[in-house]
């Protein structure tokens, strides 16, 4: 070992920390050998096994002398390390109630922000899994429209052959059509599969692992199909290892015949917001639908591979007039741009063209939520350790006398916040690995906390965030008393004007505290008054008792005859059919009607539902003017039904009997309704043509109240002699109505439990610190008493300290949650104004909540024994 | 008194500092250990049963090859004391004692 290894340096990390673990005794020795087994280990397992090696046995020497107690190894720091951690938990068992206060608050605040931090992670992860994740963009659409820029995804099917000729910055490009309903079938297997139509790259954009057969011979041909693992199982049986090659029988309405499997994808994971059990080649749909071909229309959605180094922006900006130069006509003021399609997820709103948050505020909100969750706990501690500081002073003062430093004493502080954190830590993670499940439930999510190297790092963060947060000030402030003057018996270490900025800092924290949990109550109040809203005003038709059920177009399904024998099944009160899924979300908007006396070039957006006979019965709405779709006519296909909405924008008088063009075709309006609303409340009521066609697969049917299940069973046998195959899926539109909503009864149900959280955190800060000044103004009281004050008036006394606390964070908490919830509000075109009762209640819950808090402790005060509280001194 | 005990770890320690006579250091030690147990064994470990057995009187240290300053390296070298090598022979005379007394049956059943 004589020779000097020049540049093989033990690690300095190693070394720094045995030298302020090791006693100056010891070190030489362990640091000759170590370097000895260094330079041995070099030359036998190189440089870098020889470090780990070092520092693990570092590592292994600090946790053994730490060990040793007070023998001639161990040294001061751990030591003293040992004595805090006992003055700590010594402290602990003093102060029972001050030390569950706080670890309650602490645990609790924690293991909120462990739960939102997994749902914020989760959010942010969607889409994102793609192995091209940073070059994969979508196209998004900005069309012209006279209320502004609106922007949407879909674009032209031409379009992405025509960006891989023409544009070098693209390495590849697809048009996809979102997945839609089929039904796949093996033998006498039949089940139901979400079909996705794709261009034959899809598997080189898109990581969707293959499990059988080769990414680029995916689509080999235009009948070759890719399904998922699951589908192969459900169809073949899970023993069937290779089903490459083999034939199924698809019904959807792109294509209905026999299909070739040609890949196998992995189950499709729950970050991807496509999901799909089959992906077909696209070219089905095209040559099916020739005019889908058109520049014109705007039936893909197409997705873009940019080279390698390519730059965004620029590439913008070169495709912005892309479509007005194919088009020049049809197109004026379209614009694209692209978005990479992992951000679109939670950056999915547009505003003037331009993506804004949309989930994405979501996800801020709760990130909010969670630190303000753990400040509140934070200033818990915060408050009742200055509070409970006078208790500490003799021991800091006689520390001080016997030449304790400063820095000491902070630290010995601060080892009482870092062990109460690493405690709460623990019991945070116990709380979240019990209500994650419950949690999943209600964010519909798969989350679990795995213990990885992020999820450890932030945790330890988070730990370290709170442990100082928490812990400085109390640290600096305790230990900044005046031994003298402790010692001399001053109950104060302070010049009265320190004491009294203390008790400021104190009551502004307290303030804070309540003024975020007010915010919180009225967040909660208000969310769900306009969930409740939502849930129960007049949107145009009459959701209760209303139902829906789809068939399958082709296999025996007709329409006209069907509808008219469930309408003579007894307990059906009227039915009609519609396309396009039901009312609730019915898609598919746009111009393409002219009439006489139309105000030129104004371009509208119509909803253009299309519906059987007796639409308007069944579903309740009110007909205003005219008649409503009936089979006993023959030529309903020419006739319209129109809105008030549309009547309005038309201005006409006597409207009914007016002629319209549906693009080519001219139609006789023969009715007008009450406004309804398709989409959600937050949307506006959009004029409507209401259009008639025979063979909508969506059956919608009301229903009698009572003996529903026997009329639903009817419904059953008569669909199954229909239908033998098919599940019959019966279902309630009203359920679906507030699955539009899901997003905001979320909401409302998170917004439940932490400002329940919030609340008695806080609740608990006051009183901690309720109970402190009693025990402080114990001898005030009794004399007091004395001479001859009332229980009601001592009690007012001391709650009046706290009810002004209170009344100034109403008086910040109202406009600041004002504000902030008529901000949400404007989301809603219906909302509920906010009405100053709201802001009441909240109020007054807050008042009520502090004073029943602190009411034990002033009460328990007020009624001491006078003598006994005297004569203690 | 309090009885003072032998762990099973501390007499190979004790052991192979008295095997490797006056050689006996940290490295040496625990490079001696692993080849008869042929397992890796952590210095500190290794420090804390030396520490312990010095304690008891039964490993004395001296110190050899100091650096020039205070904080560079140093090799302490441990040699075995008359009652670190009685305590030794009481165990092993206490082991050989109960080994004696094995039944000739179950003697044989370990070599069959």
């Amino acid at each position: 070992m004589s020779s000097k290894h020049q540049k093989a340096t033990p690690p300095r990390l190693g070394q720094w920390l045995l030298k302020s673990f090791c006693s100056y005794d010891f070190l030489p020795t362990v640091l000759w050998d170590l370097e000895e087994l260094f330079n041995a280990n070099i030359a036998t397992k190189g440089i870098l096994k020889a470090r780990w090696i070092y520092l693990r046995e570092v590592l292994s020497i600090i946790i053994h002398l730490s060990d040793q107690g007070k023998s001639q190894y161990s040294i001061n720091q751990i030591a003293m390390l040992k004595h805090n951690i006992l003055i700590a938990i010594r402290g602990f068992k003093r102060f029972k109630t001050t030390f569950f206060i706080n670890l309650f608050g602490l645990a609790v605040g924690l293991s909120s922000a462990i739960l939102i931090y997994l749902w914020v992670a989760d959010e942010m992860q969607v889409d994102g899994f793609h192995e091209h994740d940073s070059r994969l963009y979508q196209v998004m659409r900005n069309a012209q429209r006279p209320d502004g820029v609106n922007t949407e995804a879909s674009t032209p099917i031409p379009l992405a052959a025509s960006f891989r000729e023409e544009l070098p910055e693209i390495e590849k490009a697809i048009n996809i059509r979102r997945p839609s309903e089929g039904v796949a079938s093996v033998d006498d297997t039949h089940i139901k599969a979400d079909v996705l139509l794709a261009g034959t790259q899809f598997f080189e954009l898109f990581s969707f692992p293959l499990r059988q057969g080769d990414k680029d011979r995916a689509f080999a041909n235009t009948k070759s199909v890719a399904i998922s693992t699951d589908m192969a199982e459900r169809l073949f049986g899970k023993e069937v290892n290779d089903v490459i090659g083999r034939s199924i029988q698809l019904k959807h309405y792109t294509y209905t015949g026999l299909l070739e499997i040609s890949a196998v994808f992995e189950r499709v994971p729950f970050k991807s917001t496509l999901q799909f059990d089959m992906v077909l080649d696209i070219e089905l749909f095209t040559k099916k639908y020739e005019w889908a071909n058109d520049w014109n229309g705007d039936e893909a959605e197409t997705f873009v591979l940019l080279n390698e180094g390519a730059d965004k922006d620029a590439f913008n900006d070169k495709i912005e007039g892309y479509l007005e130069e194919k088009e020049p006509e049809d197109r004026k003021g379209s614009q694209l741009f692209v978005q990479r399609y992992s951000d679109i997820y939670l950056y999915g709103e547009y505003k003037a063209g331009r993506p804004v948050a949309g989930r994405a505020s979501y996800v801020r909100l709760f990130t909010y939520v969670a630190i303000f969750l753990v400040l509140i706990a934070c200033i818990n501690f915060v408050n009742l350790s200055t509070a409970q500081a006078s208790q500490k002073m003799k021991e800091i003062g006689v520390k001080k006398a016997l030449g304790s430093g400063r820095s000491a004493l902070v630290t010995q502080l601060l080892t009482e916040t870092i062990v109460m954190t690493v405690i709460s830590v623990l019991i945070a993670l116990l709380l979240v690995a019990l209500l994650l499940p419950g949690f999943n439930e209600l964010v519909g999510k798969q989350l679990s906390l795995q213990l990885n190297l992020v999820n450890g790092l932030v945790i330890l963060g988070l730990a370290t965030v709170v442990g100082i947060g928490a812990g400085s000030y109390p640290a600096f402030y305790i230990s900044g008393f005046n031994p003298v003057a402790v010692l001399k018996g001053s109950s104060i270490g302070f010049t009265r004007s320190k004491s009294v900025s203390e008790t400021m800092i104190r009551k502004s924290l307290v303030i804070f505290q309540f003024t975020i949990s007010l915010v919180f109550v009225m967040a909660f109040v208000v969310i769900n008054q306009q969930l409740t809203f939502v849930q129960t005003t007049d949107i145009g038709y009459d959701r209760d008792d209303l139902n829906y059920f789809k068939m399958k177009p082709g296999y025996g399904y007709r329409p006209k005859t069907f509808i008219a024998a469930l309408e003579n099944i007894p307990g059906v009160v009227s039915a009609s059919n519609m396309t396009q899924g039901t009312i609730v979300g019915n898609p598919g908007e746009g111009g393409g009607f002219t009439w006489e006396g139309q105000t030129p070039d104004q371009e509208v957006s119509f909803g253009r539902p299309q519906v059987g006979a007796g639409f308007v019965e069944t579903l309740g709405i009110d007909l205003l003017e005219g008649r409503d779709f009936s089979s006993e006519f023959g030529d309903e296909d020419a006739k319209l039904i129109i809105n008030k909405a549309t009547a309005d924008l038309m201005g006409m008088d006597n409207i009914v009997g007016t002629m319209v063009m549906d693009s080519d075709k001219p139609k006789q309006i023969i009715g007008v309704v009450a406004n309804f609303n398709v989409h959600s409340l937050r949307e506006e009521i959009m004029p409507t043509f209401i259009r008639y066609y025979a063979n909508g697969a969506t059956v919608m049917l009301r229903l009698t109240d009572g003996a529903e299940q026997e009329t639903i069973a009817r419904i059953r046998d008569y669909y199954e002699e229909i239908h033998p195959d098919y599940p019959f899926e019966f279902a309630f539109i009203d359920a679906q109505y507030n699955d539009l909503y899901q997003a905001e009864t979320r909401v409302a149900k998170l917004s439940t439990y932490f400002t329940t959280i919030a609340i008695i955190v806080s609740c608990l800060g006051i009183f901690g610190l309720a109970s402190f000044t009693v025990r402080r103004r114990r001898k005030e009281i009794a004399i007091r008493k004395l001479h001859g004050s009332s229980i009601r008036a001592i009690v007012w006394l001391l709650s009046l300290e706290f009810m002004k606390v209170i009344a100034v964070s109403i008086t910040i908490g109202v406009p600041v949650s004002y504000f902030l919830l008529q901000n949400w509000l404007e989301g809603f075109a219906f909302r509920i104004g906010l009405s100053p009762r709201y802001f009441i209640i909240a109020a007054v819950l807050m008042i009520l909540m502090a004073w029943v808090t602190i009411l034990s402790q002033t009460a328990k005060s007020a009624k001491v024994n006078v003598a006994e509280s005297l004569r203690s001194e | 008194m309090k009885k003072v005990t032998l762990g099973a770890f501390e007499e190979l320690v004790l052991l192979a500092t008295g095997v490797l006579q006056d050689n006996a250091y940290g490295v040496t030690i625990k490079l001696e250990l692993e080849e008869q147990l042929n397992k890796k064994i952590s210095l500190g470990a290794l420090y804390a049963a030396l520490q312990r057995l010095e304690e008891k009187g039964w490993v004395s240290s001296r110190v050899g090859g100091i650096t020039e300053k205070q904080g560079g390296r140093r090799k302490q070298y441990f040699d075995i004391t008359k009652e670190g090598g009685m305590a030794l022979n009481e165990v092993r005379n206490m082991r050989n004692g109960l080994f004696g007394r094995l039944p000739q049956s179950k003697i044989d059943w370990l070599k069959s």
